[in-house]
């Protein structure tokens, strides 16, 4: 995320000179964040569950399928989901932070 | 010819008012003044160039006159409103509604569309999104890219990019126009289209327009030129008192 608002710091100042406030600056980073996070958290518990599930059925065999246990499933990956958003918003709290902070006049420099 | 203040000034409306600004940057131990006490007066619908060497404070001056920045001396009154009066929400509204940009380097967002992009400022001024995208396709109609909407930067020519970005720039009705070298990443043909542009923006629409340019048919379409130098203002003319020749290395000029 840190490095996301790094390379685009002329995106943010340009939004400032649009009329982009501190607050709006902060809220689209931390809704990326969250969205990323949300996703990542997705991306990881159909991982988890592929693993699982082949390693359970290597040790357990058919027992696993035959008591599947859907319910702990749904929970662990909702678990995960939740922990990969929070993850993912604690994280960007400095950088978005920072990109709310940055100055407007930034916009203006020629690279 | 001496240009001659009070009578420039008569019947006219002050819109910018910078009162002796200094801006000093603080480089490690060294101090720079890049803005050494400026006085400039910019009046509703008019169209002024501002011409200076690198390093010479055109764009510092250009950033208080945006309230990009604050000086370390001196008031900068936007429509009355003394900038330094604002906070931070209150500078973000006025930047909004009352200023427009256009960048050297265009400064599109390359996700959104043609469209998006001159979208963006009204829906942070809190414009409903039918009406937005109904003006947002008449500015792109008066830069004459209303077919290209969908189009995306990466899509467009510089020329096409830095007249989305003045659509962008018109979004809000703004009182004032500032750009800061539109000119300068574009050809000598493309340039001259982005001239016409602002000059017919001027004529038509009596935009107040503050330009920091080099090219000489933006000079000539201008009411007043500003020289800066060294931070300071060397010479203040109106356009029409001024010879401006133009070089050519061959082929026609326009």
């Amino acid at each position: 995320m840190l490095m996301s608002i790094t390379e685009r710091f002329r995106e943010i100042a340009t939004m400032k000179c649009l009329g982009a406030t501190d607050r709006y600056i902060l809220s689209q980073f931390m809704l990326e964040a969250a969205i990323q996070g949300f996703f990542g958290g997705i991306l990881g518990m159909i991982i988890g569950f592929v693993v699982a599930v082949a390693k359970g059925s290597v040790t357990l065999g058919g027992t696993l399928f035959s008591a599947w246990p859907g319910y702990e499933l749904c929970a662990a990956g909702a678990m995960a989901t939740g922990v990969g958003i929070l993850l993912s918003v604690l994280a960007s709290v400095y950088p978005a932070w920072a990109a709310s902070r940055m100055a407007p006049m930034d916009a203006m420099r020629v690279e | 010819m001496a240009f001659d203040e009070i009578t420039y000034a008569k019947g006219r409306e002050a819109l910018v008012s910078v009162h002796g600004i200094v801006k000093v940057f603080q480089r490690g131990n060294e101090s720079v003044r890049a803005l050494q006490g400026i006085d400039l007066t910019v009046y509703r619908s008019e169209y002024i160039c501002v011409m200076g060497p690198s390093g010479s404070g055109k764009s510092t001056l250009f950033n208080m006159v945006g309230g990009l920045d604050s000086p370390t001396e001196g008031r900068v009154f936007i429509e009355g409103v003394d900038m330094a009066q604002l906070n931070a929400n209150e500078l973000a509204f006025l930047r909004c509604r009352k200023i427009g940009y256009v960048f050297q380097s265009f400064n599109l967002n390359s996700v959104m569309t043609a469209l998006e992009n001159v979208t963006l400022p009204m829906l942070l001024a809190g414009v409903i999104s039918d009406d937005a995208r109904e003006r947002g396709m008449a500015l792109l109609r008066k830069v004459k890219l209303e077919d290209r909407w969908s189009h995306r930067p990466k899509e467009m020519s510089g020329g096409q990019m830095q007249r989305v970005a003045i659509a962008r720039a018109l979004a809000n009705n703004p009182s004032l126009l500032l750009c800061d070298e539109p000119t300068g990443n574009l050809d000598l043909q493309t340039g001259r289209e982005i001239h016409h542009l602002l000059r017919d923006l001027h004529e038509i629409d009596h935009v107040t327009i503050i330009c920091s340019t080099h090219d000489h048919n933006m000079l000539s379409v201008s009411d007043r030129m500003v020289w800066i130098s060294d931070g300071r203002i060397e010479r203040i003319a109106c356009t029409k008192d001024v010879k401006i020749e133009k070089a050519s290395l061959g082929g026609e000029q326009e």
